[in-house]
């Protein structure tokens, strides 16, 4: 007896690569899609996207509590997208915290020109921030036009123990404790907008950074089957996005995997 | 320099030598400010902001806070409810205090071996773009208490 399904089959997930191993045209395609939304200024712009994590208020990022993980999962997905709705195909690349002998921020982020012009990597604008809500923070200055960094000046970087450390935690409370230490070191190793919650997620390393994150979550789950948030936050809504935590259990029920690299292989090879 | 937290000797008689792990889990750390950096130190009840990152001071080993960046809103806005209305199902406010743990085995054992009790300082460091916000003197961790757990 045959058995018909009806229906289309499932789509390929997208792979989320590390940042060094993006090919020219991937690199390309990347600066391009952030290109783009930093020229939005509705609400699939960038400014919409960075603003939810601090200022403008309300800010909305989970820090510090069990939504850590799962809202900024959430928040990578719903960033990604709206990159993919400017240039089809574009993917969050991960940030290789070891890749080098000494830590550094990633060449594609580092360099303050690529292609001819200004790297949109390098730098973020920062938009649609109330002049009185960014006084009321204190003696921070003249609210900033453009994001800056300074790796190195206000910590050391992690060690990679620490993230060992995490990856073998027996509980996802172990865990996210660990790997939230691990992400709060780094924003203040890069420093400047990094530095603190109100305007960080500006600059365009908060994305590789938190794909990191993410990424090191996922091997966590594949090692720790069933090592979910605590059964009783499962429901709860990842305001103000339109998930729940167990929306973001599966990246792959989110459409994506991550990879060290890939290559496509075209054409007829003879 | 922002205040330093500094325990009670913790007698460390009723700690067996057997654990594989130890933790110290600081309670109720307040994020609303700027990001920092604490520094442990064991059996140096004096050791500040000043003090070298050296075994020989005491210095076990740093965590880093990422901060909320102070208040944007009107007064008010960032005060965490000290109860919760019946009903109100929304999730708990963004800055209530964090707990968070670090892992001290070793120098826990050494200290256990070298007898006498324990006593921790933990050193807040603002480590901002936008340096300190907050007075110098003010209680920027906000700790409530450290304790120390051994896992077997």
């Amino acid at each position: 007896m045959a058995i018909t399904v009806a229906g289309t089959p499932p789509a390929p997930l997208r792979n989320r690569k590390k940042v060094d191993a993006l090919s020219a045209d991937e690199l390309t395609a990347l600066r391009q899609a952030f290109s783009a939304m930093y020229g939005i200024d509705d609400d699939r712009g960038f400014g919409r996207y960075a603003g939810t994590h601090g200022l403008p208020l309300p800010i909305s990022c989970q820090h510090h509590n069990p939504l850590f993980l799962p809202w900024h999962r959430a928040y990578l997905y719903l960033f990604e997208q709206a990159l993919q709705d400017q240039v089809a195909g574009v993917t969050l690349p991960w940030w290789d915290y070891y890749a080098g002998d000494e830590p550094a921020i990633p060449a594609a982020y580092a360099q303050e020109r690529a292609n001819g012009a200004a790297n949109p990597l390098a730098h973020g604008p920062i938009t649609g921030i109330p002049q009185d809500q960014w006084d009321r923070l204190g003696d921070g200055g003249p609210l900033p036009t453009e994001t800056n960094r300074t790796p190195g000046q206000l910590a050391p970087f992690p060690d990679q123990s620490d993230v060992q450390q995490a990856l073998d935690a027996p509980t996802y409370s172990d865990f996210t404790n660990f790997i939230e230490s691990v992400h709060d070191n780094v924003h203040v190793w890069v420093g400047g907008t990094m530095s603190e919650v109100p305007i960080a997620a500006f600059d365009p390393v908060f994305w590789a950074h938190h794909c990191m994150i993410d990424r090191l979550w996922y091997l966590w789950q594949l090692g720790h089957p069933g090592g979910d948030p605590p059964r009783s936050i499962l429901n709860t809504a990842l305001a103000p996005f339109p998930m729940t935590v167990a929306d973001t259990l599966s990246i792959n029920t989110l459409g994506y995997e991550y990879a060290a690299a890939e290559v496509v292989l075209t054409g007829a090879g003879r | 320099m922002s205040a330093a937290f500094v325990s009670r000797p913790i007698a460390l008689s009723g700690v067996g030598g057997g654990f594989h792990r130890a933790d110290l889990v600081f309670h109720g750390l307040d994020h609303s400010g700027p990001s920092y950096e604490v520094r442990i130190f064991f059996n140096n009840r004096d050791a500040n902001a000043d003090t070298p990152r050296t075994e020989k001071e005491g210095y076990v080993r740093s965590f880093y806070l990422f901060g909320h960046g102070g208040c944007a809103g009107q007064p008010g806005h960032c005060d965490v409810p000290e109860t919760r209305r019946p009903y109100d199902v929304r999730p708990q406010h963004q800055l209530t205090p964090a707990t968070r743990w670090v892992t001290v085995t070793d120098a826990t054992r050494k200290a256990l071996a070298a007898g006498g009790d324990l006593t921790v300082t933990a050193v807040p460091v603002v480590t901002s773009a936008s340096g300190a916000k907050r007075d110098d003197d003010e209680d920027l961790m906000g700790l409530q208490q450290i304790s120390l757990v051994t896992y077997d």
